[in-house]
């Protein structure tokens, strides 16, 4: 007879009631093995028989399948937890024994410790999420015994069918959000995998048990121990990292560069590089960027960056998934970021994943932060020049939560107190940015994030002229896991990007000038694991609307003639199937193919020229008028290849292939990145640009000393680059096509990397050799530039060093370093003057034979957090430093200038002189 | 070194401004620019083979700068004199210079250009020697009008023309222009007495005159109804002083219509009197244009440093015997048409903005005028001036009347 005890209706808070009730009375272990022999009897036969044997209470549920089933166990002799296991096999009952008692559960396992959440207000949700899964949670790294502990995943009876899946999300036990980026690993193996964007993780592992290593990206090492039975998943919850004295923070992800396929891939966390000193003590995601290895700017006010030989146009800039167009604020000098939002970026330089197209050079996809799904909390900077406040915290306790950031600028007072004859007085030059994100989670399986970002900028240096800009995007974004093998990502939005100058000089000729582009975008992305293979498929679709430039008279008393270039309608659009393979412990291969078209569309007018001259005036054969459908068809296939093969367990090769296109060009003549820069799109005239790269490279780990050595060579080829021709008119040029000429480039170079992730000293030092060289070789092309042969690229910088460094003398107390040399880049000087046709002329030397001073400059920051302790209300930090310590004064420019009859050469620099700084922030 | 903070403005060649700024710490320091090897010393080969009279220019490129630097005394220009020089037609002619005149010019009496060969210029200069391409002649169509006019209240003159050309002409042009303008001086003296005294006999009058004038101090009036001083009218001669080049390559028929060629300022003397001057018309091949284009481009914008990158693009001239020496300059072969147009200012547009002409009477007010009066002086002489006010010379003019000037003036 089962007593009434035994008869309890199961819930799992029950069950946590009794497994903290003392249980050890049990004289004897419980795990004893006892001897029942037993056959097609009832299952409350088979319980009696046991308690007796086996000194064990044995728990089930009212149920009158589990009366009427009948069980034949016989020798020999297991433990009473075995025996019943055994007994109940096949059916769908599950056995948990916890200090002497049996827990008979239908269809789920027993939490048998205590979960994360169990001293916070953690909602009932959450114990239903956990109620459909076979977890035996993970815990929160404050108990020393989650990394000792077992955890069971899967079905224990289920038969070892070889390969399981083990799937689950990484959050942050402080805040509850999902945590990307973290490296897990399988022991000492080659079997790694990084959670996504979401957080989410999947392996593909022999049943059995395993060690999983959790390391990277601000969170503190961990590691779970796991008995996989069949497929399921495992939520791990971590702390972010707290330094200790002999923890340092880590300036990026370890590991990953050995063991992944992908080539050229750099994840920054934010929290990672607070410390990395930065011009007016701003941290800025542009100017990290530009720090690592393969990735040079053509100035210090120069927004645009140029990926391994690229120009600043061919990045794709994503933030939540909207294209930005212009990255930065005030010329440059700040980026349109907001750090306190930001939570990371991948660079991709190399690899670029199938799902990632438009832009042939390289991807940077910097993701903002979910929000802190458990309390409010915020940060605040007080700045010379800016301010900047975040606020954060939860709508629903630990499924919906917000962030919204803002910053904001006061440099006017600033132009105001400079002395009248400086010129500016009259000037004034400001930007504010603001960011939204809301994230919902419906439940494990559902996540839905709502994004919005707003950014202006406007500057005048007279009265009468105005400048600004905007970039906006807004996106909704839904993932939906089909289940633990097939995951879902859907998302639309829209972006737009425009700038305006406004001229009222003259009230006659006073002028508006506008250019614009609007996006609508929809993306589907889909990922499968199966076996070794994990299948990466999905469609995106762009809609481009482009104002190329209007030209409109501003108040009533213009005379201005109202001038407006026609609308550039396009679709792009793509599909695109990855497969990565993992061959075995040594080989694994990541195959994409990318199909991507681009579509101009109506209403416009075009005209056609005679493909045997360039177009020109003189060289058209036809003009039409296309009201609806499609006015020309670009389309060609992608190809993304990279293998990793390794030569020893901490030693790789690895070799890939990327082909690239892009429907989108920048136009502008000058080497910097300016706020007027306009684009403008493929159509039936100007080609898409394509680029290939190859690359291949070795990488290093020296585990015991968190030291990784990498060396990556490449080779690239451009075709269809935009040059201008000589005498090109760029602006409110209604056939653009007569302008321009397509340019082939090729660049190659060696980065070697040595970078050391944990330890008083961290940081990394790399040098990079590359050459970036551009050709005129059209035959068509009258006058190509220097005669047609190869020529560097204004950003071709051939050795390149960078150190940046963490020097950590107290956990209160670093200094952080920051070291770059460069080749000066290259420039056209004028070599000579002659008189012609009556006046003086300058001759100049073939473009580009000329280089500006090597560049060095050396950055020295002092950070100082007062106090570390946990239960503080408020967290500071103060950061002192000086940008460019030497004072060298680097050219950011050399240009001559015709003054009185004579020619004098001068050199501009933007920081020729110490900065000091100094910055405190703050965190609530 | 200037370290402050300082924008930087591009001004667009059309309507739009473009500005590009930078407020923060900056530097500008001078710039002294690396040893360049040796470009100094190219050939520059400046002319256009056409009708009649063709003038070929040959000079030196100099460096940037001197020995103490690029702030240090600039290099004057350095002609080359003594060449040889000819033009010779693909069927065989050839068109001698006789030789260099001053500042490395050489004149070829070329005829008409048949249309039916092509030119090219040869030059044997220093040991080197220099060929141009082979060009076909380029027939650029009649200016069809030139207009002075004035586009605002206070603009400048702009001395427009109007071309109408055909779809089969080239839509490349080229022009240069000769002026001469009538410029008078302040006041007619009708008779002069030097302040000094001094034996002129044996001068003719001319002479005693110019060693009574540059002699310097003031000049005496004297009425004298009736008579014009040999100073009061002057002529001056000028030249186009840059690359005047235009295209209608963006416009859909080759004409154009009210084209600024160059402009004249309201204060400039060539329009106090009577202004003329007279255009050639030269038709340019693409690539002649793009050159000169190129050329302008990397002089006018050199100073901003947003500006398109400069570049240089080879010109059709060619060193045979050295054929790694880059010559500069490019040798067009066009016809040339001409028009002239004279402005003597009847809107009165003229500002004068000369010093004024005070007229000194003898006594206080000269002394008040810091001019001393320790000379004697013939009796009735009362007035004086000084002497820039009254010698049309001392402002830049000549005293050689051009054989067409229209008026009677001597």
């Amino acid at each position: 007879m089962r007593t009434i005890n035994r008869r309890i209706a199961l819930s799992l808070a029950a069950a946590i009631a009794l497994i903290l009730a003392p249980t050890s009375t049990q004289a004897q272990s419980p795990d004893r093995p006892i001897g029942v022999e037993i056959s097609n009897r009832p299952t409350g036969e088979f319980f009696d028989a046991v308690e007796r044997a086996g000194s064990v209470r044995i728990f089930a549920p009212v149920d009158s399948e589990l009366d009427s089933l009948r069980v034949t166990v016989g020798p020999p002799a297991r433990p009473a937890e075995q025996l019943v296991r055994d007994a109940l096999a096949g059916s769908p009952y599950r056995v948990t024994s916890v200090d002497g008692a049996i827990f008979i559960l239908r269809g789920r396992q027993i939490v048998t410790t205590l979960p994360v959440w169990f001293y916070s207000e953690a909602p009932a949700a959450r114990v239903d999420s956990l109620a459909d899964t076979f977890v035996l949670n993970g815990e929160d790294d404050r108990g020393a015994d989650s990394r000792l502990r077992v955890y069971e995943v899967g079905n224990p009876d289920a038969k070892p069918t070889g390969r399981v899946s083990l799937s689950g999300h990484v959050y942050d036990s402080a805040t509850g959000e999902a945590v990307p980026g973290v490296y897990l690993q399988i022991g000492d193996t080659n079997t790694y995998t990084i959670t996504d964007g979401y957080g989410y993780y999947r392996f593909s592992l022999q049943s059995g048990r395993h060690e999983i290593n959790i390391s990277g990206f601000g969170q503190a090492d961990s590691k779970r121990q796991v008995q996989l039975f069949s497929d399921g998943t495992l939520d791990i919850i971590t702390a972010e990292k707290i330094n200790t004295l002999t923890e340092i923070t880590v300036w990026a992800d370890r590991h990953d560069n050995v063991r992944q396929s992908t080539i050229g891939i750099e994840r920054l966390a934010v929290s990672d590089i607070k410390n990395m000193p930065m011009a007016f003590g701003e941290l800025d995601i542009l100017k990290v960027v530009t720090s690592l290895p393969g990735v040079t700017s053509a100035g210090e006010v120069s927004s645009g960056f140029n990926v391994r030989g690229g120009s600043t146009d061919q990045n794709l800039i994503l933030f939540n998934d909207g294209t930005i167009f212009n990255p930065t604020h005030l010329f440059g000098l700040f980026s349109s970021f907001n750090s306190d939002i930001v939570r990371d970026m991948e660079l991709y330089k190399s690899t670029i994943p199938a799902r990632f197209g438009g832009r042939i050079s390289s991807v940077l996809d910097i993701g903002s932060r979910e929000g802190n799904k458990k309390e409010f909390a915020g940060s605040a900077s007080l700045g010379l020049l800016t301010s900047r406040l975040a606020i954060e915290g939860p709508i629903w306790l630990d499924r919906t939560s917000f962030i919204v950031g803002g910053r904001t600028t006061y440099s006017d007072w600033i132009l105001r107190r400079l002395p009248e004859k400086s010129g500016y007085k009259n000037g004034n030059a400001g930007f504010h940015d603001l960011n939204a994100t809301l994230s919902h989670r419906f439940n494990d399986h559902n996540n839905l994030f709502v994004d919005g970002y707003y950014s202006q900028d406007r500057f005048s240096f007279e009265d009468f002229e105005s400048y600004s800009y905007r970039n906006m995007n807004g996106s909704v974004k839904w993932r939906h896991l089909f289940n633990d093998r097939f995951v879902g990502v859907f998302s639309a939005g829209y972006d737009h990007y425009d700038h305006t100058i406004r001229n009222v000089e003259n009230e006659a000729s006073a002028y508006e000038l506008d250019f614009g582009i609007d996006q609508m975008f929809g993306k589907a992305d889909f990922t499968i694991q199966a076996g070794r293979h994990s299948l990466n498929f999905g469609l995106n679709a762009l809609h481009y609307d482009l104002m190329p430039g209007s030209f409109m008279p501003h108040g009533g008393n213009s005379l201005v003639a109202p001038d407006r270039i026609q609308n550039e309608k396009a679709l792009e659009s793509a599909l695109y199937l990855s497969d990565k393979w993992t061959a075995g412990e040594r080989f694994e291969i990541d195959c994409g193919l990318r199909w991507s078209m681009f579509n101009a569309l109506g209403p416009r007018d075009y005209t056609t020229y005679n493909p045997d001259f360039l177009p020109s005036p003189k060289t058209i054969t036809g003009t039409g008028h296309k009201e609806k459908g499609v006015l020309k068809t670009w389309q060609g296939p992608e190809f993304r290849v990279s293998a990793r093969f390794s030569i020893m367990d901490d030693f790789s090769f690895k070799a890939g292939v990327n082909s690239m296109r892009q429907y989108v060009h920048k136009i502008s003549n000058n080497t910097v990145m300016s706020p007027t820069d306009t684009w403008k799109l493929s159509d039936g005239n100007i080609a898409p640009q394509r680029g290939v790269q190859y690359a291949a490279g070795l990488y290093k780990d020296f585990r015991d000393k968190f030291v990784e050595l990498s060396l990556e060579v490449y080779y690239k080829t451009i075709d269809d680059y935009l040059d201008y021709r000589a005498g090109a008119r760029l602006m409110m040029n209604p056939h653009l096509e007569t302008d321009v000429v397509g340019t082939r480039g090729r660049a190659y170079g060696a980065e070697l990397m040595v970078r050391r992730t944990e330890g008083k000293l961290n940081g990394w030092a790399s040098y990079t050799y590359s050459r970036t060289e551009l050709r005129q070789e059209d035959p068509r092309i009258a006058l190509p530039v220097n005669g047609g042969s190869w020529y560097p690229a204004d950003f071709d910088k051939p050795h390149e060093l960078k150190i940046v460094g963490n020097y950590r003398f107290t956990h209160r107390l670093s200094v952080s370093f920051n070291a770059d040399y460069a080749t000066g880049r290259p420039i056209t000087l004028p070599i000579a003057k002659y008189n012609y046709a009556g006046g003086e002329y300058l001759y100049y030397s073939e473009r580009n034979t000329y280089r500006v001073p090597d560049y060095f400059r050396l950055d020295l920051s002092f950070n100082i957090e007062p106090s570390h302790h946990l239960t503080l209300l408020t967290h500071s930090m103060i950061t002192f430093g000086v940008y460019n310590v030497t004072g060298r004064n680097n050219a950011h420019s050399v240009y001559f200038k015709q003054e009185n009859g004579r020619i004098d050469g001068y050199k501009l620099s933007i920081f020729g002189v110490p900065i000091p700084y100094a910055s405190y922030n703050i965190k609530f | 070194m200037t370290c402050t903070r300082y924008a930087f403005f591009t001004r667009t060649r059309h309507h739009a401004l473009l500005a590009l700024a930078v407020i923060t710490v900056g530097c500008i320091t001078p710039y002294e620019p690396p040893y360049m090897g040796d470009h100094a010393g190219l050939l520059v080969v400046d002319g256009i083979i056409t009708d009649g009279d063709v003038l070929i220019t040959l000079s030196r490129s100099r460096p940037l700068s001197s020995e103490d630097g690029i702030a240090g005394q600039q290099p004057p220009t350095q002609w080359v004199s003594g060449a040889e020089l000819w033009v010779e037609s693909e069927d065989g002619r050839i068109f001698e210079s006789p030789g260099s005149m001053e500042n490395g010019e050489y004149a070829i009496a070329m005829g008409s250009l048949d249309t039916d060969t092509r030119y090219r210029l040869h030059i044997r200069a220093e040991g080197e020697e220099y060929v141009s391409e082979y060009r076909t002649p380029q027939s650029p169509p009649e200016i069809a009008e030139i207009e002075i006019y004035q586009k605002e209240p206070g603009a400048n003159l702009q001395v427009r023309l109007d071309v109408n050309g055909t779809a089969e002409q080239s839509n490349y042009y080229m022009w240069n222009y000769e002026e001469t303008w009538e410029s008078n001086a302040s006041i007619n003296a009708s008779f002069y007495y030097g302040m000094y005294e001094g034996d002129y006999t044996g001068y003719s009058l001319g002479e005693y005159l110019d060693n009574l004038l540059y002699g310097g101090g003031t000049m005496r009036l004297y009425p004298y109804p009736g008579y014009i001083s040999p100073f009061y009218y002057c002529w001056n001669y000028g030249r186009s002083r840059a690359l005047l080049i235009g295209s209608t390559d963006r416009l859909t028929e080759n004409t154009l219509r009210d084209y600024v060629l160059y402009e004249i300022g309201l204060t400039s003397n060539r329009i106090s009197q009577l202004y003329h001057t007279k255009i050639s018309q030269y038709s340019l091949g693409e690539d002649a244009f793009y050159y000169f284009d190129n050329q302008k481009k990397n002089t006018d914008d050199a100073g901003s440093i947003f500006a398109p990158i400069p570049s240089e693009i080879a010109g059709n001239i060619v060193c045979t015997t050295s054929p790694e020496l880059p010559a500069i300059g490019f040798v067009e072969v066009s016809r040339r048409v001409q028009r002239e147009i004279f402005f003597d200012d009847p809107e009165g547009l003229f500002e004068d903005t000369r010093q004024p002409c005070p007229i000194f009477t003898r006594g206080k007010e000269m002394e008040d005028a810091n001019m001393s009066e320790s000379i004697s002086y013939p009796v009735g002489a009362e007035d004086f001036a000084r002497l820039d006010c009254i010698d049309c010379r001392r402002m830049g003019g000549l005293k050689s009347r051009p054989r067409f000037w229209p008026n009677d003036h001597q």
